[in-house]
């Protein structure tokens, strides 16, 4: 039990301290390297501020099967890839660790031995009792089996969402002779029963695309097609479909900006058409939705303002996870199924833009994205 | 129904997508034919055809190199081809394999029946 073992450890520690015979444990750094070295199946290793590796314990020697004279002093580049090596990986991610306190680290490493395997864990700055910044620290796990696992479910998503599209279209056909014949019998209940059917084949069209999309991005694979498009007319064309099919909010459109954006037309129609729909389900009938096309020295940014529900604070970063709901859509029974912004975020990274949110619970949201400008001429 | 006087040849291995496009697609008026590989009498029919509804993935065979085919002979590269599939690379497929149009399953009857009247 994870509980009682902490607990074990700290009572030790008091008494130890408390007896005064052997000084502090806590300071103790033969103390500190039993607790490292104990831990042989995760990988924890220090290095300089420069990425020079200052120690390595057991489960590091395990994972990479380096021994810890061999790597004391080399660069941490020597676990990375050469592909990730190239992008100056290493560098930037202790650079980020730095800047946030804390890096999540999900990539594929290379043992001694050139075998890969993918690994996930943390990067923390190290820093002395004066927060003196010193190095860092890697605490990393191999996830390989998890990774392989995880993927033969994507795939098996993708392969079972690819197998639904058929029968999906051939219902699509059938309804749609059913709706024939009852126009030319004129029997109402047919025609309205078949406007329904449809209205259920769209949603189920829907949601296979979002798992669909998930499955793309999980496996590296959403491919953009790029092209120039003035970002006023874009937005024009994605508000007059919405308003087709949404009554009830006032939607609005400000424009700041004439800019030509580069960017997948459908993919960011996509992610605008989410938005959009996002503020009309979670406000009341009635209200306003604002749209805004705007810039700044390298961006184009969109915004789109609600005066709805709101997200509390600590929903915020949730949000964009997968299969993440919303407490307001549960509460409110808008019906979803926690894709949408996870997808329209990868979109969104895509391009190398970012996506974020300002929210004040009861008074409503405003999502912003920027995709950066890029030169036509 | 306006009835026309043009021929749409379906090419799609799968029955329950050929049957119900085909009574679809004469329920409008079209003259249907239809036919599910690439092989000989298939390609007998193209030339009398005004569009070709062409399905990526026939057993055997793949749809764009049946597209391509039509495109390289004189007598047929006119007759317009909507390359039709599942796959959601299906406009970058029917692109290469030089046809006119695409459109990704499963689509709405009304967006089929716009693209069809574009070329006929």
């Amino acid at each position: 039990m994870p509980q009682s073992k902490k607990g074990k450890y700290s009572s030790r520690l008091s008494s130890k301290k408390n007896s005064g015979t052997h000084g502090s444990f806590r300071t103790h750094e033969g103390f500190y390297r039993m607790m490292v070295e104990s831990l042989d199946g995760q990988s924890i290793f220090t290095t300089d501020k420069g990425g020079v590796i200052s120690s390595w314990n057991v489960g590091s020697e395990k994972l990479f099967g380096y021994k810890e004279k061999e790597v004391i002093g080399k660069n941490v580049s020597l676990i990375f890839t050469p592909e990730d090596i190239k992008k100056n990986i290493p560098q930037k991610e202790l650079k980020e660790a730095k800047k946030k306190n804390k890096v999540v680290e999900e990539r594929t490493h290379v043992r001694k031995n050139k075998s890969l395997f993918w690994a996930s864990g943390l990067i923390y700055p190290l820093k002395d009792e004066k927060k003196i910044h010193r190095g860092f620290t890697f605490i990393l796990v191999n996830r390989t089996e998890e990774k392989a696992l995880d993927k033969r479910k994507d795939d098996f998503i993708s392969t079972a969402t690819h197998e639904l599209k058929t029968p999906v279209m051939s219902i699509r056909l059938f309804a749609e002779i059913v709706a024939q014949q009852a126009k030319k019998t004129g029997d109402k209940v047919g025609l309205e029963s078949v406007k329904e059917l449809n209205i259920q084949l769209d949603r189920l069209t829907a949601l296979m695309n979002y798992l669909l999309d998930v499955a793309k991005i999980q496996q590296g694979k959403l491919h953009l097609d790029k092209t120039f498009f003035n970002v006023n007319e874009f937005i024009e064309e994605v508000i007059e479909v919405i308003k087709g099919i949404s009554i009830g909010h006032l939607l609005s459109f400000t424009k700041a900006t004439n800019k030509e954006m580069y960017a997948d037309r459908e993919r960011i129609s996509q992610v605008l058409t989410n938005l959009i729909s996002n503020a009309i389900k979670y406000s009341d009938k009635g209200n306003r939705v604002i749209v805004k096309s705007a810039h700044d020295n390298k961006n184009i940014i969109i915004s789109i303002r609600d005066f709805g529900f709101g997200i509390p604070k600590a929903e915020q970063k949730l949000i964009f996870s997968r299969f993440y709901r919303a407490n307001a859509a549960i509460e409110n029974n808008i019906s979803g199924i926690g894709l949408g912004l996870y997808v329209a975020m990868q979109i969104i990274k895509a391009h190398n833009g970012k996506m974020w949110l300002k929210s004040v619970e009861g008074k409503g949201s405003t999502f912003y994205f920027s995709i950066p400008i890029k030169s036509n001429h | 129904m306006p009835k026309t006087n043009k021929t749409i040849l379906i090419i799609d291995d799968n029955p329950y997508i050929l049957k119900p496009l085909s009574l679809l697609l004469s329920g409008l008026g079209y003259s249907v034919t239809s036919a599910t590989d690439g092989k000989e009498a298939t390609m007998m029919q193209i030339p009398f055809s005004n569009l070709i509804l062409l399905d990526s993935r026939l057993q055997g065979i793949k749809g764009q190199d049946i597209c391509r085919k039509i495109k390289s002979d004189k007598s047929t590269k006119h007759i317009p081809i909507i390359m039709c599939s599942a796959d959601n690379q299906i406009k970058v497929i029917a692109k290469e394999a030089g046809a006119d149009d695409s459109i990704e399953k499963p689509f709405s009857v009304s967006d089929l029946l716009k693209k069809i009247k574009k070329y006929i």
